[in-house]
């Protein structure tokens, strides 16, 4: 049996009924992980004990007969998320040994529901990146071919669950971190709707735009994993009220009737002929199983990248304003007043990324600059978000392709950050608006500058209202039945069984 | 000719914007970073060319009233758990290099 690429539905199923414990499936994938992520670089951290000691506690719940939602699945939390007495990193070297006195809520959520943390996993520092490459502690790389990258900035959730070292992870998503990497990577993520997983324990990139989420390898593992960590929380206000539905049961529906809303903007320039291929194709898929195809126009589609940029940046610039060497993580030695301790602290503790990010948001927010940028940026924000949900009135849910392209080199776009922001074309949107979106895997294309070259990973964007994750899942695990690009396994993950 | 595209940011407005934002930067990370954010603002100044007016920004998706909870004692974080990750503790304090210049470190006498 190899458990490697059991679905998490699938291992929680077996613990339950005691075909296999939690200790084994935990040994399991901590003895893979130690074998394999040499390689890749997905774990910044593994905890064999912590992981052993749970699965221990999973296992006698189990033969009280306890009912779990996620008995004994072997899970990485991306290392932006806080876990009680394991180091969290955000994977910048300004939160050096720091280790957080509590768990995020949705860390704490997947554990009461029998979930094993294995580790934490790499990500471009702060979140902030769009290829894994930014992170403190070095790159992770995309299972499918290890010259490229996985995408960011939850590179390692990712391609952890893409190589088959977790059956499930924990990413964040600001601007597209969950839906890009998983695209890159051939895996399934879902960013739900803002407020609907609570972000107490989250440390804060954006605070208007960041929602937790899970990544996994079909539409039902995330199902049951949204349906955990989903819900109110007294902890963190902005967390929606309202009731978390099945949205398991939601995934068995028909995709019959569902009218898919097919913005014109987002199948123009720039979008490689293979990938929309791909995209198109899976249009057709669904379409001959019943849903209906209508045409949406999305003009301000060019201004999201920019609208984007100016409000994610104001928002860390004022969030990282926190990171000034007292309470915890890096103090820069040898300081003779507070503010040369800061000024010093800082430019030693964030990466350059960061650092650009920082002095953008504090430029786009200066007394002077603060109408032209910040201010109208927030006024396209509300134009987006209208032009979204004008768009949403006339379908279910809107289908785009997740990136403009398969996965990149390794180093292609580091000393170019425009190109590296304008990847995030279409993810921007929905995360501006507010909006649950889906990346599900549709099909493999070799880049545009090697058409000899490797097979990659292309994803399939869904947008939903708010609050229609289970629209999003319905399509999604429709499409995943009618094909099989999802059960596809990365040949980094074959060489080693 | 070649058009001129006037300078979006300065090397002195990226130093300025540093201070305020307590960065310490080199004079090369100065002019690398003064390129960089141009070529940004550069991309971004076509938001010019949406039509605003009347436009109510929007600063948040979500929640837009605050919601109320009982006023109830709780469970809090202990002085000792919240020091444990501190550079530099002194006293069950944080503690921090002379605020007031001139003055002693001794906490801040005269």
């Amino acid at each position: 049996m190899d458990l490697a690429f059991l679905s998490a539905v699938e291992i929680s199923r077996q613990v339950r009924a005691r075909q296999v414990s939690a200790v084994e499936v935990t040994r399991h994938f901590l003895d893979r992980a130690a074998r394999l992520d040499a390689r890749l670089g997905c774990f910044l951290l593994l905890d064999p004990e912590g992981a052993l000691a749970q699965a221990a506690e999973v296992d006698a719940a189990c033969a009280r007969g306890e009912d779990l939602p996620l008995c004994g699945v072997p899970i990485g939390i991306k290392d932006i998320l806080c876990t009680r007495g394991l180091t969290t990193t955000a994977g910048s070297r300004i939160l050096a040994g720091f280790v957080p006195p509590y768990d995020a809520t949705c860390v704490e959520r997947l554990r009461r529901a029998g979930g094993v943390v294995l580790g934490k996993l790499n990500l471009d520092e702060f979140a902030m990146g769009s290829s894994g490459e930014n992170s403190a502690f070095g790159p992770t790389r995309n299972p499918w071919d290890p010259s490229r990258v996985p995408g960011g900035s939850s590179s390692g959730s990712a391609a952890a669950v893409s190589a088959g070292l977790c059956a499930l992870s924990l990413g964040t998503d600001t601007g597209g971190s969950i839906r890009q990497p998983a695209a890159l990577c051939g895996v399934s993520g879902l960013k739900p709707t803002y407020g609907r997983v609570s972000r107490h324990g989250l440390i804060a990139f954006a605070s208007s735009l960041d929602q937790a989420g899970p990544i996994a390898r079909s539409a039902e593992d995330l199902a049951v994993c949204l349906g955990v960590i989903a819900g109110p929380d007294p902890l963190d206000s902005t967390c929606l009220p309202e009731p978390v539905p099945d949205y398991l049961s939601a995934c068995a529906a028909s995709p019959a009737g569902l009218r898919i809303g097919v913005p014109r903007q987002y199948f123009s320039e720039g979008l490689e002929p293979a990938v929309e291929r791909c995209v198109r194709q899976a249009l057709a898929v669904l379409c001959a199983a019943g849903a209906v195809a209508v045409d949406v126009s999305l003009p301000l589609t060019p201004h999201t990248v920019s609208t984007y940029y100016l409000i994610a940046t104001a928002e860390a610039s004022s969030n990282l304003a926190r990171y000034d060497g007292v309470r915890y993580g890096l103090r820069a030695a040898g300081s003779a007043s507070l503010t040369e301790m800061y000024e010093r602290t800082r430019a030693a503790g964030f990466g350059a990324e960061v650092r650009r990010r920082i002095l953008l948001g504090t430029y786009a927010l200066r007394s002077g600059y603060y109408d032209a940028y910040y201010r109208r940026a927030s006024q396209v924000r509300r134009l987006i978000r209208d032009e979204l949900l004008s768009a949403l009135a006339r379908c279910d849910l809107i289908l785009s392709p997740t990136t403009p392209g398969v996965a990149f080199r390794l180093g292609e776009r580091t000393e170019d950050p425009l190109a590296m922001y304008l990847s995030d074309i279409y993810t921007t949107s929905a995360s501006l608006a507010g909006l649950p979106a889906v990346s599900i895997p549709c099909g493999l294309a070799p880049p545009a500058d090697d058409p000899d070259g490797p097979l990659l990973p292309v994803g399939l964007q869904l947008i939903g209202p708010p609050l229609g994750e289970s629209v999003l899942l319905r399509a999604a695990a429709a499409f995943q039945r009618l094909t099989d690009w999802h059960v596809r396994r990365p040949p980094a993950a074959m060489e080693i069984p | 000719m070649l058009e001129c595209t006037p300078m979006r940011i300065t090397a002195e407005e990226v130093r300025i914007t540093a201070r305020m934002a307590r960065l310490r930067l080199e004079e090369a990370e100065v002019e690398r970073m003064t390129l960089e954010l141009g070529r940004i603002l550069d991309y971004v100044a076509s938001l010019e060319q949406v039509d605003t007016t009347g436009v109510a920004p929007l600063d948040h998706p979500g929640v837009l009233t605050c919601p109320l909870r009982p006023d109830e004692v709780g469970a809090h974080l202990p002085q000792r758990e919240a020091l444990r990750n501190a550079p530099l503790v002194e006293q069950e304090h944080f503690a921090v290099p002379a605020i007031l210049v001139g003055l002693s470190a001794e906490r801040g006498e005269g």
